[in-house]
């Protein structure tokens, strides 16, 4: 999928995939007894090649199904052996409880299959058109001797749509990610535009891509003068329909370290950590250590936790504005840091109330920290208005 | 590899063949229709699809066996178990009853409810920009509140209760259409007011609560801040359906968690700090 990525389009693919949800869940309970729930919250826009190589992480199950008709491309669903393991189980109580077997995952993948249908179904009702679906194929097991069949990538598919969802079961609760491989004449007709108004770019989407890159190595780089042992990745582009962005954060205490970004682009850049991950932070980081950053723009803080917090939000955030303004070319005026202490989906749905009221969608380039010493639970998000990206980064 | 296919999509003649061959070795290629009618036609496919497994996978066999299929699609259970996607893109305007639109999920009627215990009732999760009502007295819930409101709106007499959470005050100010209708203070208000008076709440002696408004972050380029904006919308609304406000916890510059309980009429405001206050 090589193409300008056409709002009005995204809009109706996004409500395609929640006819797709509630045909897989129609599906699902209707076939299996077991009351099911597909939820879907999310829609991305990833790199091809990066997709294809999570499918070859371990202890990665990630099942094709071909599609072909109205829609040709592969429907790639992925989840990790922890999830395919409860899921399989949560449908089949007789299944052996020692371990993740072949059976689970052959459950897996007949689960699938199901799934797929239902939202096949969905897709094809919007559209009044028709699909014609393979069987499934295991292209990574999450089994150890086991290795799946080769995937290979759509021709022409540099970027995939995918969509993050959930299957809840009165049992569990689990997450998967069904990513879209569409064939060039599929995406074209389904999110592409020729026109460069009201589409984000090929170009600006490979923008965004250096982007994480860039902003992964400098983030890494900056935190590696702090002996601080935390590594970030900044791991996907995602496009959200503005009120589900909270929609995975929980509503427990978290601490966020917030910059604006003062147009253009306008946005915002937020570090949120839960309220055990900030005392964490605060003993890995001693704000002095990285006083070349704060001191850019330092702020009021009240306890040694939030100095170490806002100290590494703002870390965190100028390496990502750098980043945006090396992608760019453009200087980019920011926002002293704020620091928050809230509930953590009220920070993030202020964040994106206050971004702009216009957009359907946000952009988002989400972010991790990961230390090797400790579990730190952070999420990362810069958040960009599609309408900007269209109105400004296409001409880059 | 053509046998196995199944083809989903457009009218098909052959559906009602479907079902009937269900249990044959899938020498017909069963297809999903645009009329398909979810129970009949799924068990149909369900049983294609397994077999065609089980045939690949002998020593796997067991795995194809569901446990026993209830009578199909439950659509009350879905609605009911529903935390957020059903509703939260509303309808565009024609009030849902348009099939291609979400469903907003109004609780209430006596088919969602199956044990008859009113203790017992599950509380509801009202994402953002969604609402809910319910005649069953399930409580409402809805957490993530900063800038953001939630309006409750209750009927003791009727006993039909609804609570919405709106992000922002004016749904002309976007850029596209296709937004939830509780999105917003005035399409959302709107649109409560409507499925509340449907279950049977009568307008005029409501009782309305409302909580949120915080400006958790001055954002520059906001001058006024969004919080704010949204309370005065929420009072000019709801004036304009003639509905007055019976209590309110606005403003500040915290988060806050809302709980409603249909039966004492009280929605309990719960702040990021842990602090609870009954209006």
């Amino acid at each position: 999928m090589s193409m300008n990525l056409d709002l009005r389009k995204l809009e109706q693919f996004d409500q395609m995939a929640i006819d797709g949800a509630d045909g897989a869940s129609d599906r699902l309970s209707g076939l299996t007894g077991v009351d099911t729930d597909v939820g879907c919250t999310r829609l991305h826009v990833v790199s091809a090649e990066e997709v294809t190589r999570e499918f070859e992480r371990d202890e990665t199950l990630a099942i094709t199904i071909s599609l072909e008709g109205f829609l040709e491309g592969e429907a790639v669903t992925v989840f990790d052996k922890g999830s395919a393991g409860e899921l399989a189980e949560s449908f089949m109580p007789m299944l052996p409880e020692d371990g993740y077997t072949p059976k689970h995952e052959a459950a897996v993948e007949e689960i699938c299959n199901v799934m797929v249908s239902g939202y096949v179904d969905g897709w094809a009702n919007v559209h009044d058109e028709s699909i014609v679906m393979s069987p499934p194929t295991v292209v990574s097991s999450a089994l150890p001797d086991e290795d799946g069949t080769d995937f290979a990538p759509v021709d022409g598919a540099n970027h995939v749509v995918s969509q993050r969802s959930s299957i809840s079961t009165p049992d569990e609760d689990v997450g998967f990610q069904m990513y879209l491989f569409l064939d060039e004449h599929s995406g074209e007709s389904l999110l592409g535009t020729d026109a460069e108004e009201g589409a984000i770019t090929d170009d600006s989407l490979d923008l965004l891509q250096a982007i994480a890159r860039e902003g992964t190595a400098s983030i890494s780089d900056r935190l590696a003068a702090t002996d601080s042992h935390i590594e970030a990745t900044v791991d996907s582009l995602e496009i959200v329909p503005a009120e589900r962005l909270s929609a995975e954060t929980a509503d427990t205490a978290g601490v966020a370290t917030v910059v604006e970004l003062l147009d253009p682009p306008s946005g915002c850049v937020l570090v949120l950590f839960d309220e055990d991950s900030a005392s964490t932070v605060a003993d890995l980081i001693e704000p002095s250590s990285i006083d070349s950053v704060a001191a850019e723009s330092p702020v009021e803080t009240d306890s040694d936790t939030d100095a170490s917090v806002e100290s590494l939000g703002a870390l965190v955030a100028t390496s990502l504005v750098d980043g945006v303004a090396d992608a760019t070319g453009r200087e980019i005026e920011t926002a002293a840091p704020a620091v928050v202490h809230d509930m953590r989906s009220s920070i993030v749905t202020d964040a994106v109330v206050n971004l702009d009221p216009r957009d359907r969608f946000v952009v988002t380039l989400g972010a991790t920290l990961e230390s090797a010493e400790t579990e730190l639970d952070c999420d990362i998000y810069t958040l960009l208005t599609p309408d900007e990206l269209s109105r400004e980064w296409s001409q880059e | 590899m053509s046998g196995d296919i199944p083809i989903y999509g457009a009218d098909d003649p052959t559906e009602t063949d479907d079902e009937n061959d269900a249990t044959s070795d899938d020498a017909g290629i069963p297809i999903y229709g645009l009329d398909d009618e979810d129970g009949s036609d799924g068990h149909a496919n369900a049983n294609t699809n397994a077999n065609a497994n089980a045939d690949e996978d002998e020593d796997d066999g067991g795995i194809s066996i569901y446990g026993p299929a209830t009578d199909g699609d439950g659509a009350a259970d879905s609605t009911a178990g529903d935390d957020g996607d059903d509703g939260d893109d509303g309808d565009d305007g024609d009030d849902g009853d348009d099939s291609g639109d979400f469903d907003i999920p109004v609780f209430g009627e006596a088919t969602d409810d199956d044990d008859g215990d009113a203790a017992d009732r599950e509380p509801i999760a009202v994402g953002v920009a969604e609402y809910a009502v319910t005649a069953e007295g399930h409580p409402l819930r809805t957490s993530g509140l900063g800038s953001c409101i939630g309006v409750a709106i209750h009927d003791e007499t009727a006993g039909v209760s609804g609570l919405l959470h709106y992000m922002l005050p004016c749904a002309a100010e976007s850029n596209s259409r296709n937004h939830a209708d509780a999105k917003f203070a005035d399409t959302g208000i709107d649109a409560l007011v409507s499925a509340f008076a449907d279950a049977g709440g009568d307008v005029a002696a409501a009782t309305v609560k409302l909580a949120g408004g915080a400006t958790m972050v001055d954002f520059q380029r906001n001058r006024t801040p969004v919080g704010g904006r949204n309370v005065e919308a929420a009072r000019r609304i709801l004036s304009d359906h003639g509905l007055s406000i019976h209590a309110k916890d606005v403003g500040g510059d915290m988060g806050r968690s809302l709980e409603f309980d249909p039966r004492t009429g009280s929605l309990v405001v719960t702040g990021a700090d842990g602090t609870e206050r009954k209006l």
